[in-house]
């Protein structure tokens, strides 16, 4: 079986030329073969029937001509009769039985052979180098003996030898002329195939498809050739109009490609103009915002300081709407700032560990005057729904925007609520390893929203009614705010509620957890909210209303303030003098804040590790994070209120060393 | 004394041979009697008579010669092929109507000319042992040579007889 698989292989390998040969040349050798032996064994078929039948004739005539000499047991004429057997070449000998058996005559030419035994029966028996007839000679149904002619076979062998060297001339005649015709035949089947090879090899090789293979006959081969020629056709088309595709494409894409130039010149100098706008924006926002908050740094914090120093003077109640107007001022300020980033999209989130419990305290805590004087219950309720933490963990989580967005919605659920309840609750939800789901709701018994009004909630400087803005204030831009931040965080925020029924609003939120280390440290920083020991401070602050309102609140709190009115002339001053505390204001003429806080770290004194805390009316995230990048310790933003400057400086002149 | 012993012995042996001769004799004619009878028989199978047909018997009658006549029987009843045989003892005045071979024997010589013309025409195959037979006018004659039987034709007288000899019989024959 390998052999076969190998000898298939190999031929499958060869030309097809050299397969019509063989295919012809094998054909004809079986079929030759098989004619050539089958006329053998036909001619020596004939061959032995004609002779036997001859020698059958000859012994039957002999076997009459016998008769009488055996019934007259005449063996002279018996010997004579057999005699006549030597015109018959191929008899070797033969005798005449009488009908005893016994040798009653017999013919001999080579005297030394034996006397053929008795055959009993009439027939031919073939001997291995002679065929033996055996004849009895009867007469008138009287066995009167028995005649044997014994004749050799050797005509037999000759006439097969004969007959095969004739087959075997033949076959090898008839092979030589088959191949002969074959290998000349062959090329019409073998020509048109390589003719059409050589021109597919051609076409592949040099991809040119304009050659075409000759047409030479009507058969399968000329139908494969144009078949062939056809496909080139079809190829050369199709190249062609690949080509004009390709053309057309390259025109077009270069075209477009202008066109796309020519729309990024206009969307590169549309950006460039929006760029330029956004940063005018931006710049015109915080300059509005620097330039809005400076003016109310002194006024939150002079009233800050009337209030403080005379808290039931005459003017307690003017003094105090200056400051809630200040206040509400301060808001719509940062509201829109915050907005503008949002809207920006550099809204910015720093998450840190928090304590949900104690936020929400202190907005409760923070809240509660204004709840109390609409003659409101607050109430705030905390549960940690989180059983695998030992103890309540805080979650990671910017905490400023938190407050933003709970203060929001307590303090809208307050302004809208005029009698009833308020009710804030945080809950924390467990929501897969290392992840809790914060869930803020607040409840109250307001004035509640119609459903139809529900979907203009959330949507920027929109209040329900226009009547509202007059009756309850704001710019409508808190709930969009509130909404945006959550977004940002991966939560969501949604409203229920009913007209004269009071709302509800939800805020679900996925946190981080952390869990909580060294409680004893934090309990312990939040005691250390202690006024410092006085210390050496140096104020820098151009704005001279400004610079009077800090030193008197540093001095208050009982500091040795030194005052320097821009950034070179506090770099001067650090250079001779060590200060435990440097607060720097930013924009100053000659040198601003940050240059100042560079130029101080560099000097190499004692002032290198001095706490210098910008005071700055500007507050993106970009300007404290220039100011930390400038070597500052801190960042306040003006307004400065008292509470904040405090609790500044407690945190940094505790950790100067002693 | 001696020549006496001799001459008894010469009478002895004399005496002896006397009474030996006749039996010797008489066994050879026994014998040839057989062998005749044989012939006599072997004859029918290669003659053809005019008119002879498939059912055709043969009838051998035999003139002055019993003994081959019983060993004749003797054959035709132990006779197995066809045609059958049927032995007739006849004289030589009798009829030979439906006779197919006659065989004529010893001490006949002065019948022979009435024999033959009897037989003459009549589809007989005459056969006869005593010398001259054939000259004589008859068909075959058994004739002893090399001290082995033998026989003479005449197909002159055959063909007289009407009577058909084959080629293979004739092949035998002795001449004369």
């Amino acid at each position: 079986m390998k052999l076969w698989t190998k000898l298939k292989a190999l031929v499958c390998d060869w030309q097809i030329s050299s397969k019509i040969v063989a295919i012809c040349a094998v054909t004809s050798f079986v079929t030759i073969s098989a004619i050539s032996t089958i006329s053998v064994y036909r001619n020596w078929l004939e061959f032995k029937e004609s002779k036997l039948a001859s020698l059958s004739t000859i012994a039957d005539i002999m076997a009459s001509n016998s008769q009488a000499a055996l019934r007259f047991n005449d063996q002279h004429t018996a010997n004579e009769h057999l005699r006549s057997l030597s015109y018959e070449p191929d008899v070797l000998q033969a005798a005449l039985l009488d009908e005893t058996g016994s040798l009653f005559a017999r013919f001999n030419p080579d005297e030394s052979a034996t006397p053929p035994s008795i055959y009993p029966s009439d027939g031919i028996e073939w001997q291995p180098r002679s065929v033996v007839f055996t004849k009895s000679v009867y007469l008138a149904n009287q066995k009167l003996g028995t005649l044997i002619i014994e004749v050799d076979t050797r005509p037999f062998r000759e006439s097969v030898y004969q007959s095969i060297a004739a087959a075997i001339a033949l076959l090898v005649g008839a092979m030589a002329l088959s191949i002969f015709l074959a290998s000349r035949m062959q090329r019409l089947i073998a020509t048109p195939i390589k003719d059409l090879d050589i021109i597919a090899a051609e076409v592949r090789n040099s991809e040119e498809y304009t050659a075409r293979a000759i047409k030479k006959y009507n058969d399968e081969v000329g139908s494969l050739v144009d078949s062939f020629n056809a496909m080139l056709d079809k190829i050369s088309e199709r190249d062609s109009s690949l080509r004009e595709i390709n053309a057309n494409l390259e025109n077009i894409v270069e075209q477009r490609t202008k066109d796309l130039r020519i729309q990024n010149y206009a969307l590169q100098e549309a950006m460039e103009a929006a760029n330029a706008a956004s940063v005018a924006k931006s710049e015109f926002l915080a300059t509005t915002s620097h330039e809005l908050r400076t003016p109310l740094n002194p006024i939150i914090g002079y009233v800050e300081k009337i209030q403080r120093e005379a808290p039931n003077g005459p003017h307690a109640q003017e003094l105090g709407l200056i400051r809630q107007s200040a206040e509400q001022l301060l808001r719509l300020i940062e509201d829109i700032l915050d907005f503008s980033r949002i809207e920006n999209g550099t809204l910015r989130l720093t998450p840190e560990p928090v304590e949900i419990e104690t936020l929400g305290s202190d907005i409760v805590t923070l809240l509660k005057p204004q709840a109390t004087a609409k003659g409101l219950s607050l109430s705030y309720q905390f549960e940690n729904k989180i059983k695998a933490y030992k103890t309540t963990p805080l979650v990671s989580i910017d905490e400023g925007r938190l407050r933003q967005v709970m203060l929001n919605l307590a303090n809208n659920a307050i302004k809208f609520t005029h009698q009833g309840t308020v009710s804030l609750s945080a809950t924390l939800h467990s929501f897969g390893d290392q992840t809790g789901k914060l869930r803020i709701q607040v409840d109250d018994t307001g004035i509640g929203i119609a459903q139809a009004d529900q979907e203009k909630l959330f949507k920027p400087f929109s209040q329900i009614d226009a009547s509202w803005t007059r009756e309850y204030g704001g710019m409508g831009l808190g709930l969009a705010i509130s909404q945006r931040i959550v977004e940002t965080m991966g939560g969501e925020i949604y409203c229920q509620s009913e007209a004269g029924k009071g709302s509800q609003f939800t805020v679900t939120i996925p946190v981080p957890l952390e869990t909580r280390e060294q409680d004893a440290e934090e309990s312990g920083e939040e005691n250390s909210f202690a006024l410092a020991s006085a210390a050496k401070v140096l104020l820098v602050e151009d704005e001279a209303v400004n610079r009077e309102l800090m030193d008197a609140l540093l001095c208050s709190l009982g500091h040795d303030v030194e005052i320097a009115v821009n950034g070179a002339e506090a770099v001067r001053m650090a250079a001779t003098q060590r200060y435990d505390f440097i607060l720097l204001d930013i924009s100053m003429p000659k040198m601003d804040g940050f240059e100042a806080c560079r130029q101080i770290r560099a000097l190499g004194n004692g002032n290198a590790s001095t706490p210098v805390v910008a005071m700055t009316a500007h507050v993106t995230p970009e300007d404290k994070d220039r100011c930390y990048e400038a070597g500052m310790s801190d960042y306040l933003s003006k307004p400065v209120s008292f509470s904040k400057l405090k609790k500044a400086l407690s945190n940094w002149l505790e950790k100067r060393p002693a | 004394m001696r020549p006496v012993i001799h001459k008894l012995a010469i009478l002895v042996i004399i005496a002896l041979g006397a009474i030996g001769l006749p039996s010797k004799l008489q066994a050879q004619t026994l014998q040839i009697d057989s062998f005749t009878a044989d012939w006599i028989e072997g004859f029918a199978d290669f003659t053809r008579w005019p008119n002879e047909s498939q059912s055709h018997n043969i009838t051998i009658a035999l003139i002055d010669a019993p003994e081959v006549a019983n060993y004749l029987k003797r054959r035709a009843a132990e006779r197995t092929s066809k045609p059958k045989l049927r032995i007739v003892n006849l004289s030589a005045n009798d009829s030979f109507e439906y006779v197919d071979i006659l065989f004529v024997g010893a001490g006949n010589r002065a019948n022979w000319k009435t024999i033959f013309e009897k037989c003459q025409g009549e589809g007989i195959l005459s056969i006869g042992s005593q010398e001259g037979f054939c000259q004589s006018g008859g068909c075959v004659e058994l004739v002893v040579r090399k001290n082995r039987l033998r026989f003479l034709i005449n197909t002159d007288n055959a063909n007289q007889s009407d009577v058909t000899l084959s080629s293979k019989l004739l092949e035998l024959a002795v001449h004369p």
